[in-house]
């Protein structure tokens, strides 16, 4: 496969965002070794300088000579939407020909884009360095870094992520990337397909994730094997690299926690107005038949006005119950990831601290305290964070209605066909829903095991750090 | 005070030396004062507690006026709580007792 010289999410390719971004790769003394700068014809640019004789990422080609960045990537870029277009031209024809499975062909390039693991090359660094350094350096660009065992995960924009793993080597690590989306990502993606109409669609979504996963790739981690090496200048036990890993980890906790009791509220919101639509057509129904009035004209309009006023005054007084038990706690956790915000922007760019406001220390610190109420917030929000498992269950639980619903009559009704045929397609149906069933018990187990265990485990941690800090000053 | 009667609040350690390590070099006593968030009494009495342990020093400029310094001792023990904090965030365990 190809990569993408350029970088093109709309994010990083307005041109005040390539100048913040010149600026802060100038200034970024961590990069030095690799980046120098020039102005020519007024206009500045960054030149990243290749190593011979380091790993194939990206292709040979751009590994001869140097390259500014950024650069013109139209022929990828190109050869990307031509693809995808002609993918589109042909699920939408397998759509047409075989409705409306036909456009389920779109599986195929989003299984290319999502399952392999691309390999990046080779970097003379232990895993652990290395992968600290890449989540460094996202941070400094402000993305949100996940540090799993052996891989990070990076958020890039509001449907993009990716993950990148780095295992070791004799002497250093093999990088290497996979495709991910973002839980709003996954979100639409599995609704295309759910529907299954819009299916031949997904092509597009797919393709905007990839381009901006492999146009940061090329960025992030393409400079570091070309280079084989981790800048002379990184130091992962740096203060400013430890504080800014902080304010990040905290950063990705404190905006998760929003994101899933925003999700909640919205999800709330939802039930309120499917109740009252429900309310209001058997209220409606009912009025329809015992109001007295013999005009037919009159009584249904009747019917309607109460209906609608019952209906309003529901939907009204329970959305504002609704909003006032989620409000404090998405306000609480909004306030927090906007102080954190703050605070990886004033450290990533070295600006000073005012006097009066907290400094980084104090902040983590209190930011700490508020970890018990993220853990309890994303706790609650079931299955609205981990919308592959949600997929999975829907079509299971989806199948297995569908599947009974054929097989009912069948079995019942001998003349409607083979009762055998029946017998199968309920069995199947009834299969599908128990694995859903257990698949979603398994799931809520496991997950209330890790939580609770980490809410046990954090506040005997917290007490323990606080009088290990106090008693380290103590023995200075 | 803590820093005379037992332990030293850990806060007000902390802030003294992130803001000297932010400052990276001497830095006038009243601004210090100021940037600490505490008052003369309390910033007096944790100063006397750091210059005991040789966390900071005092440097004496040209215009007489006092300015203090984070020493390489005071470096690496806020290094030392920030990698505590670091590992504590990520849900590491630190070397806890």
């Amino acid at each position: 496969m190809g990569f993408p010289q350029s970088h093109s999410s709309n994010e990083e390719s307005s041109p005040s965002n390539h100048r913040r971004r010149w600026a802060t790769l100038s200034s970024d003394t961590s990069l030095a070794p690799f980046v120098t700068t020039s102005t020519e014809k007024g206009r500045g640019a960054l030149t990243v300088t290749p190593q011979r004789g380091v790993t194939s990422f990206p292709p040979d080609s751009y590994a001869t000579g140097s390259m500014a960045v950024p650069v013109a990537g139209w022929r990828w870029k190109a050869g990307l939407w031509a693809a995808g277009a002609l993918l589109l031209a042909a699920s939408l024809a397998l759509f047409a020909l075989l409705p409306p499975f036909g456009g389920l062909i779109t599986l195929v390039p989003l299984a290319l884009a999502f399952l392999p693991w691309f390999r990046a090359g080779f970097v003379q660094a232990a895993p652990e360095s290395v992968l600290a350094y890449l989540a460094h350096d996202f941070r400094m660009s402000s993305r949100i870094v996940a540090l799993g065992p052996g891989e990070i995960t990076v958020r890039l924009d509001k449907w993009a992520s990716v993950k990148i793993r780095a295992q070791p080597r004799e002497g250093g690590s093999i990088l290497s990337y996979q495709t991910y989306a973002t839980p709003s990502g996954w979100g639409v993606l599995i609704l295309l397909f759910l529907v299954i109409w819009p299916a031949p669609f997904a092509i597009i979504p797919t393709l905007v994730i990839f381009h901006r996963v492999v146009a940061a790739v090329e960025r992030r981690v393409a400079p570091i094997v070309r280079e084989g090496r981790l800048p002379d200048t990184f130091r992962p036990d740096d203060i400013r690299v430890m504080l800014l890993s902080s304010l990040g980890e905290g950063h990705r906790l404190a905006l998760e926690s929003y994101e899933a009791e925003r999700d909640r509220y919205h999800d709330a919101l939802g039930v309120v107005v499917l109740l009252a639509m429900l309310g209001w057509f058997l209220l409606f129904l009912a009025f329809g038949f015992l109001l007295a009035d013999p005009d037919w004209g009159r009584r249904t309009m009747n019917a309607f006005l109460i209906s609608l006023g019952g209906t309003l005054a529901f939907g009204i007084l329970a959305g504002l119950l609704v909003r006032s038990r989620f409000r404090p706690t998405i306000l609480r956790h909004r306030e927090w990831v906007s102080r954190l915000e703050t605070a990886l922007r004033r450290e990533s760019s070295r600006e000073p601290i005012e006097a009066g406001l907290p400094g980084t220390f104090d902040l983590l610190w209190r930011a700490s305290e508020e970890v018990p109420r993220w853990i309890a917030t994303q706790s609650r929000a079931g299955l609205d964070r981990d919308p592959a498992i949600w997929g999975i269950l829907f079509i299971a639980a989806w199948w297995g209605i569908q599947l009974m619903i054929f097989g009912v009559p069948l079995l019942l009704f001998p003349a409607y066909g083979n009762p055998v045929v029946g017998a199968a397609l309920v069995a199947a149906g009834v299969g599908l829903l128990l694995a859903a069933d257990r698949l979603y018990r398994r799931w809520r187990r496991r997950r209330d095991e890790e939580l609770t265990r980490m809410r046990d485990g954090w506040s005997r941690q917290y007490d323990a750090l606080r009088n290990r800090m106090e008693q380290f000053l103590q023995d200075l | 005070m803590a820093a005379t009667s037992g332990r030293p609040d850990l806060f007000v350690v902390a802030r003294l030396l992130e803001r000297l390590w932010r400052e990276g070099g001497p830095m006038l006593k009243t601004r210090l004062q100021v940037a600490a968030n505490v008052n003369y009494d309390v910033f007096s009495r944790y100063l006397a507690w750091c210059l005991e342990r040789g966390l900071v020093a005092l440097e004496t400029s040209a215009d007489a006026h006092e300015r203090i310094v984070i020493t390489e001792k005071g470096k690496n023990a806020y290094r030392r709580l920030v990698e505590w904090m670091n590992e504590f965030v990520h849900g590491r365990r630190p070397d806890l007792p």
